[in-house]
């Protein structure tokens, strides 16, 4: 087992240096690795044994016929390694998405022709033991560019490393294994998954005290939207919330913009939360975090256990703010 | 992008218990297929019952087939492919039917023989395998099983036709395989690719194929023992009749540099029958020291003669699954798998069970005057007293006419060719092969009949005479006659012929052969019009280039198809490792053994090099380019237009854009041309029904008319 661990990591390094970690790889001939399937080895063992049978029935036809089986392994080799190589695949490093959903992890695969059943996996035993990964077939890659998705299935919240992504084929005919271990440096952020409440108002606080955080209800405070500002007409806008006054007067078309008027920024804490389990808590607060983000709100996010670090995000919104906080929640 | 997800196949088989291994519908059925071609290779070999067993088989197969076909099978991506999934059949009924087929294997391998056993077994086993595709392994074991029973009926044919019919089968088996990994592409896509492999395949076979050293056979294996074709050791008086219904080839000779001996020289010897039992002819199998020894002498003198005397030519064989071989008289071999036999013919060490080639070397104008031994003569006089008691008494008074037994033969043979005597190829029946009925009554027989007649006469007229059968004449083949080559000869099994030889003191034995005082045709050029079109009526082959030979292109046709079996023959088929020796010599001159590995090396080397850059370069790049549509057409037909005012149109510059650039350059036709492109750019852009799509290309062409006529007025203008 030691020799074994010993090589294992002697191959890991060896691969690390020759295939770096990149957000772009091209497949060529200095990262493919082509060895022939177990098929392959049988092929090649029934090949020799046809050549005995050739040779001992002196049979210039049936050893002929070995020949040709023989250089046909040699031919698809060189074929195989044809149809997987200068393929070049892009993917962005980070990946999030919710516990127990499907994480679409998205490739962007350019050819210059067409290629055949490719097949994509995360395998690292090391690093993703606990995901599910599905293994994606691309039964053709079109000329130009494809899109695919590998889905994955978290059980667990948290941070995943994927390791390497295998990409292999056994294409044209099983007898050759061509593949690739290629380092995207994924990392998987898996959110705690969306457990809904139902009265979301009531477990909204707005206290940036942190001293007696309550669950004080601070609803009459939302869903008032005031008028915040104008802006240019854009296509596909409702009329509804065309200014007439200005289009009358002739100042061009406008269209109103209203904003919910929040008078202290919401915060987001443990505390009220109907369950006492940490996760289940962490749950409820992904969900509101998503919920309140669809809205466009703004919110802070507050974790304080006992034993734990505190953090704290302070009130914003966007898309950037929902993935801080809803980070803070996987690691926590 | 078609994407296939067996993991969400996988969970959905927990449910419902589908097998995982799936093939596509028409893979299924070319699997079915190849199947079927496969045994059909080899459907000469097995025996009935065997056959009945495959048919039963393969006629549940395609049920199965036809039943699992499953529209949907999760896989929702590809919708155009129709999978068939295998039921499995249990493996208790699959295990007892086995058990059962090779019980029943085991229990005919005594009358079968090992080799065609084995093929059955084989074949059992390759079709059993079909039923229990539960997973890609069985899969690949059944494509692999199948190169073994295509190969393996290259043991029992190996003509031309039948090579390039395996290697069709081949490609489709091999089309199997690849299917199963390409099922987005079409059949005949797929198909083009493998051809486009198998070639370049070739290529290296080709050089192993020649450079490969010829090993010689590991072991000993078990021979086919298919039944026997040709002469029979044995002739009665009918046989030969039956062999002249068959228009397969028995030999082919290439004469060397000699011109080929005109017809009525070619009397192709192979046995010598000079046991008569009052039926039928056969072989003494007395054995004759003295004489052997005495044919030694006669070898040695042969062999002292100057080559100019003798012919020399090559003899390829068909496989008889007999011994003897074919040879002109005086013929002398220096072959080491031929036995030269003391009465001066030719037998195979081995039998014939393949196509097999000798040289030969032939004197024609010698006699066979072996002296004879006591015993030989006293057999070749023998016949059973009172067999055929009008014929002996005919031979005493011939006895009491003449002196000398040439002059003997020569009334017989006079007697033959006066009376109304009839040469057919449907004798009429004789009671006991009683040689006196077809004499004196009958009268009407094939040249056996004569033969038998004539040596029996002059036995029983004191002159040792024996039978002899063999071939006569052969088809000339011309189509490859060069400068040392007159072409060569074909001989089929309707050649076959017997004749008999008397002994004359001085000359030794001397043919004579009373057939041609019948049918002098027959010995000149061959069958006449009439024999031939008898043949044809009797010929079980219907379709025979043969009885079409009356037409001139079918007939050189004919012949150009038998010069390329009897090229990949003397070829392929014969290259042995002296003829792989004398090749390599002629290329590379002398060389030693590590130069020749270098040799073999370098080559390979060089063809692998060779298909590498026929994959790395091959034009399979089929580019995959969106059809234009009609609209883009005319968009760039209206910039050509504007180009031709000046107005030009950088890549760039988008649609909306160039409406501003045209607008500021020729505002004239700007009206027309920003109706025109909001036009193209709503069919291009926009997700339009085929009926929007086509109101709003009516009105853009409008606009293009007018735009058409604008821009000329503009030119006008200016």
């Amino acid at each position: 087992m030691k020799i074994k661990k010993f090589i294992l990591q002697r191959f890991e390094r060896w691969l690390s240096q020759r295939i770096p970690a990149q957000k772009h790889h091209t497949l060529t001939s200095k990262n493919i690795f082509i060895l022939p399937t177990r098929f392959g080895f049988t092929y090649l063992l029934f090949v020799l044994l046809l050549f005995l049978l050739g040779t001992n029935y002196q049979n210039n036809l049936i050893i002929l016929f070995s020949f040709v089986l023989a250089s046909f392994f040699i031919t698809v080799m060189l074929h195989s390694f044809f149809n997987f190589s200068k393929i070049s695949i892009h993917s962005e490093s980070l990946v999030t998405g919710y516990c127990d959903k499907n994480i679409n992890i998205p490739f962007y695969i350019t050819a210059h022709k067409e290629h055949f059943y490719i097949q994509l996996d995360f395998n690292d035993q090391q690093c993703n033991s606990l995901l599910k990964v599905t293994p994606a077939t691309l039964l053709q890659v079109n000329n130009g560019n494809n899109t695919v998705n590998l889905s994955i299935q978290a059980p667990k919240r948290g941070k995943y490393l994927l390791g390497r992504l295998t990409v292999k084929s056994e294409y044209s005919f099983g007898l050759f294994k061509s593949w690739s271990k290629l380092d995207f440096e994924h990392m998987l952020i898996v959110y705690p998954s969306q457990r809904v409440l139902n009265a979301i108002d009531s477990y909204l606080c707005s206290t940036n005290d942190e001293t007696h955080l309550s669950g004080v209800s601070q609803s009459n405070q939302l869903g008032i939207d005031e008028f915040s500002e104008l802006k240019n007409f854009v296509r596909g806008e409702s009329l509804a919330r065309t200014a007439w006054k200005q289009l009358a007067k002739g100042q061009g078309h406008y269209t109103k913009h209203y904003q919910s008027q929040q008078g202290e920024p919401v915060w987001l804490t443990f505390d009220g939360l109907p369950n006492n389990q940490l996760e289940i808590k962490l749950q409820y607060l992904s969900y509101l975090v998503t919920t309140l983000s669809l809205t466009n709100q703004e919110f802070g996010l507050l974790l304080k256990l006992h034993g734990k670090k505190t953090i704290k995000i302070p009130p914003s919104s966007g898309l950037e703010h929902k993935a801080n906080c809803l980070h803070a929640l996987a690691t926590y | 992008m078609k994407i296939k997800y067996p993991l969400r196949k996988r969970a959905s088989k927990q449910t419902i218990h589908k097998p995982t291994f799936c093939l596509s519908k028409s893979n299924a059925w070319l699997l079915w297929l190849s199947q079927v071609l496969n045994i059909s290779m080899l459907v000469f070999e097995l025996s009935n019952w065997m056959i009945a067993i495959v048919v039963l088989c393969f006629c549940l197969q395609a049920v199965r087939i036809h039943q699992n076909m499953k529209p949907d099978h999760g896989i929702s991506q590809v919708n155009s492919i129709t999978w068939v999934s295998f039921n499995t059949i249990s493996p208790v009924l699959l295990l007892m039917f086995a058990l059962v087929g090779c019980i029943a294997i085991a229990l005919t391998a005594k009358g079968l023989g090992v080799l065609i056993s084995m093929i059955h077994l084989l074949c059992f086993s390759y079709v059993l395998k079909a039923f229990e595709l539960r997973s890609r392994k069985d899969f690949y074991q059944v494509t692999l099983l199948g190169f073994f029973v295509l190969a393996s009926s290259l043991i029992f044919t190996q003509n031309l036709y039948f090579s390039v019919f395996a290697f069709m089968v081949l490609m489709l088996n091999l089309l199997v395989l690849y299917q199963y990994f390409s099922v987005v592409k079409t059949v005949p896509n797929n198909l083009k690719t493998i051809l486009f492999l198998l070639l370049q395949s070739v290529i290296l076979a080709v050089v192993l194929f020649v450079f490969f050293p010829r090993l010689s056979p590991f072991w000993q294996v078990p021979l086919a023992k298919s039944a026997q074709t040709g002469l029979s050791a044995t002739v009665q008086p009918g046989d030969i009749a039956k062999l002249a219904r068959s228009s397969e080839l028995a030999f082919r000779v290439e004469f060397t540099q000699n011109t080929v001996p005109s017809y009525d020289k070619l009397y192709w010897r192979a046995l010598v029958l000079d046991n008569y039992d009052g039926r039928q002819w056969s072989k003494s199998t007395r054995n004759n020291i003295w004489g052997l020894a005495l044919f030694q002498k006669e070898l040695q003198r042969l062999a002292s003669l100057p080559t100019s005397e003798a012919i020399e030519y090559r003899v390829t064989v068909e496989p008889s699954f007999q011994q003897w071989l074919f040879a002109l008289p005086v013929a002398n071999s220096f072959d080491s798998s031929i036995n030269l036999t003391s009465d001066y013919t030719l037998k195979s060490k081995k039998i014939i069970s393949q196509t097999q080639s000798y040289l030969v070397k032939s004197y024609l104008n010698e006699n066979k005057n072996r002296p004879l031994t006591k015993s030989e003569w006293e057999l070749n006089l023998s016949y059973p007293e009172n067999s055929n008691p009008r014929l002996e008494s005919l031979a005493n008074q011939l006895n009491s006419q003449f002196n000398t037994p040439e002059e003997i033969a020569k009334a017989v043979l006079r007697r033959f060719n006066n009376l109304d005597y009839f040469y057919t190829l449907e004798p009429p029946l004789l009671i006991n092969n009683s040689l006196d009925q077809f004499f004196f009554d009958t009268k009407a027989g094939f040249c056996s009949h004569y033969a038998s007649a004539f040596t029996f006469l002059m036995r029983a007229a004191g002159v040792p005479s024996r039978m002899v059968t063999g071939y006569m004449g052969g088809e000339v083949n011309r189509l490859n006659a060069k400068a040392d080559s007159q072409g060569h000869l074909n001989i089929y099994q309707y050649d076959a012929h017997a004749w008999s030889e008397i002994w004359i003191a001085g000359q030794g034995w001397v043919r004579f052969d009373p057939t041609a005082s019948v049918d002098p045709s027959r010995v000149n050029q061959g069958f006449s019009q009439r024999l031939s079109d008898q043949r044809d009526y009797l010929d079980n082959n219907f379709f025979s280039l043969q009885s079409m030979k009356h037409f001139a292109w079918i007939n050189n046709l004919r012949l150009t198809l038998d010069l390329l079996d009897y090229q990949w023959t003397k070829l392929v088929i014969g290259y042995s490792a002296e003829k792989q020796y004398e090749l390599i010599k002629r290329w590379f001159g002398q060389v030693k053994s590590w130069q020749y590995g270098l040799i073999i090396v370098g080559a390979i080397i060089l063809v692998m090099m060779v298909l590498f850059f026929i994959n790395a370069y091959s034009p399979k790049t089929n580019k995959v380019q969106t059809p234009k549509k009609p609209w883009g057409f005319l968009y760039n037909k209206s910039l050509k237009l504007l180009a031709k005012k000046g107005v030009n149109k950088s890549p760039d510059c988008s649609a909306n854009h160039f409406v501003k650039q045209v607008n500021k350059e020729v505002p004239a036709i700007a009206k027309t041309f920003a109706r025109f492109s909001h036009y193209f750019v709503q069919l291009s852009y926009q997700q339009l029904s085929k009926q929007q799509q086509s109101i709003l290309f009516t009105k853009m062409k409008n606009e293009y008319r007018k735009l058409n006529q604008q821009v000329n007025k503009v030119s006008y203008k200016r």
